[in-house]
């Protein structure tokens, strides 16, 4: 009896009724175009407080497209983390909160297909928006500056960050897989994330085997710029990957033994 | 005929709190299954293994001939289940949930839409099928409960404590859509309300601290916890049952008799024998009397009589 798809539907109505889908779309959207917008407005932001801050002198180099894309993927770095914590957490924890959880555990579906086709519907969730996201800063960039930049890089670091959300929320699957609630299972995610960021911060060496290296403005301009090759995403696309799979692996596991 | 549900030393243990104690438990297939037993007494512990909630900590359990396992969906094929608390997705419509349940179980989209259709008139929830959860009182989502626990047609259905939070008009109804569905499923059911289980259950299991105290059918219950009692009915009312009462004192064989103001003598006398005897010369006494005698019969248990004798015996050994 195969109970992916009935699952797959009630996950992705729920996305929809409950309207984790729009907000999702708006937030990411929102956080995307303040790459392209602030970078625009940025020296004149600084100019028009000059007056206050008599005796120093800003100087902001032009802004460029290369300057818009790496803000937009600064942005990208925490709030969309915020927003996928809170979309999330309650997945697994709050459906066992309310109840719902017994209701469908008890049915003819196995405890594995439930943490998948949760992840899945969520990852889709965020893939999709994060592209629009991409989309819309990417587009706004060329309408805001002169000057070109190489779209198809653009979009292998879009990918790198892609992958790097879909750690994050096979983090935040487990995490509400083991917790009663919520809210709990949240602020250890926000902790996991934290506590992983942290770590890689103290290791320079191993950062750029971490799916986060796209969010280092460093690394992000020599790949957009072309001075470091794009296979250098290789290595950190293949830990994302490898991370998820275990955190994901970890989620079933647990949840195949839990009572609930 | 089979047994659908078998637990063979079924145990459960928190550290050192047992909460099921080795419990064994035969239920014939077509049986309506009273489960009872005082707060904390291992009920619903027991549903939540057969369910394959939680895992025993000794012991195993067949139901409908399918070993269950925690996190196995095989013996849940044949299952239905209502939680105590019965909540469900707030956002889909009362249909929407029964269908989405019946593609859970594989059946085709013009079987679960009659299957649905069907259950919520069952239920007496047709009107409301297309009304968000959400806007559901208890009563309606307990119902609801009752027809997502039957949309696979199962051959098992646990239900947990299934009239709690119905009215009487409510309670009736279901109790005889239990009593027709037990043709093709075996229902097993945990209840404080004894009179709706005495109503319904042809079997019934009587568990307190997590030990099985007694089981068995329940006719076969009453006539073993029966006493030696009779219910004498007076024509009149309170006066003659007294006068009677006063009378029957007096002889050495009378425990106890009680009037009421319907004019009954509740008769409890030293045993059996005495009961057989009383029947040649109570109805001549009461005829000397100047009385009228309107019904004359040997005092049957109810369930809920049984259950506070059973409890309390069990209470009355522990502290001897």
């Amino acid at each position: 009896m195969n109970t992916t798809i009935p699952l797959l539907k009630k996950e992705m109505l729920e996305q929809w009724r409950t309207n984790k889908l729009i907000i999702a779309f708006v937030a990411f959207v929102i956080t995307g175009l303040q790459g392209p917008v602030i970078s625009k407005i940025l020296p004149d932001i600084v100019k028009n407080a000059g007056g206050s801050m008599s005796g120093m002198q800003i100087i902001i180099p032009k802004q460029t497209s290369l300057d818009a894309i790496l803000s937009f993927f600064n942005s990208m770095a925490t709030m969309p983390a915020l927003v996928m914590i809170l979309l999330a957490m309650g997945s697994i924890a709050g459906e066992r909160e309310r109840g719902t959880l017994v209701f469908m555990l008890t049915k003819p579906v196995s405890r594995t297909s439930v943490i998948l086709t949760k992840y899945f519907t969520y990852l889709a969730v965020v893939v999709s928006a994060t592209l629009v996201s991409a989309l819309v800063s990417g587009y706004y960039t060329i309408l805001l500056f002169d000057s070109a930049f190489q779209f198809g890089n653009y979009l292998m670091l879009n990918l790198t960050m892609i992958i790097f959300e879909a750690f994050l929320l096979a983090i935040i699957i487990l995490a509400s897989s083991l917790f009663k609630s919520g809210i709990a299972a949240g602020g250890i995610s926000l902790l996991a994330v934290l506590v992983f960021t942290t770590v890689i911060q103290f290791l320079p060496s191993y950062q750029k085997y971490s799916p986060q290296a796209v969010f280092d403005p460093t690394f992000g301009r020599e790949l957009m710029t072309g001075v470091a090759p794009l296979s250098d995403l290789f290595l950190p696309n293949l830990v994302g990957i490898a991370l998820t799979g275990l955190v994901l692996g970890m989620a079933c596991f647990a949840s195949e033994r839990r009572e609930i | 005929m089979s047994d659908a549900i078998v637990c063979e030393g079924l145990t459960k243990q928190y550290n050192s709190r047992v909460v099921l104690n080795n419990l064994f438990l035969k239920i014939p297939e077509n049986t309506v299954f009273g489960f009872l037993g005082p707060n904390g007494a291992g009920k619903t512990t027991t549903m939540k293994i057969l369910t394959g909630q939680i895992k025993p900590s000794g012991g195993k359990a067949h139901v409908a001939g399918v070993e269950v396992k925690i996190g196995s969906p095989e013996s849940r094929r044949f299952t239905g289940y209502l939680t105590e608390t019965p909540n469900y997705y707030g956002w889909m419509t009362g249909r929407e949930l029964l269908e989405w349940v019946g593609e859970l179980f594989g059946m085709t989209a013009s079987d679960r839409k009659a299957r649905s259709k069907e259950l919520l008139r069952l239920v007496g929830i047709e009107e409301a099928g297309n009304r968000k959860v959400v806007t559901y009182s208890g009563g309606m989502r307990q119902r609801l409960g009752i027809a997502q626990a039957l949309v696979n047609r199962p051959r098992v259905v646990f239900l947990d404590e299934p009239v709690s939070a119905l009215d009487p008009v409510g309670r009736r109804d279901v109790l005889l859509l239990l009593d027709r569905i037990r043709q093709d499923t075996t229902v097993f059911m945990s209840s404080h309300v004894l009179t709706d289980v005495d109503r319904v259950c042809d079997h019934v299991a009587i568990l307190d601290k997590g030990n099985l105290i007694v089981t068995g059918s329940t006719s076969e219950l009453k006539e073993r916890y029966s006493h030696p009692a009779l219910w004498i009915t007076l024509e009149g009312g309170y006066p003659e049952a007294l006068k009677l009462a006063e009378s029957l004192k007096t002889l050495p064989e009378v425990k106890y008799a009680i009037p009421d103001e319907y004019g009954r003598v509740n008769l409890e006398l030293v045993n059996e024998q005495a009961v057989h005897k009383a029947g040649q010369y109570i109805p001549h006494m009461i005829s000397e009397m100047n009385l009228n005698l309107a019904g004359y019969q040997a005092a049957i248990p109810n369930l809920e009589e049984i259950f506070i004798r059973v409890v309390n015996q069990k209470e009355e050994v522990k502290q001897a």
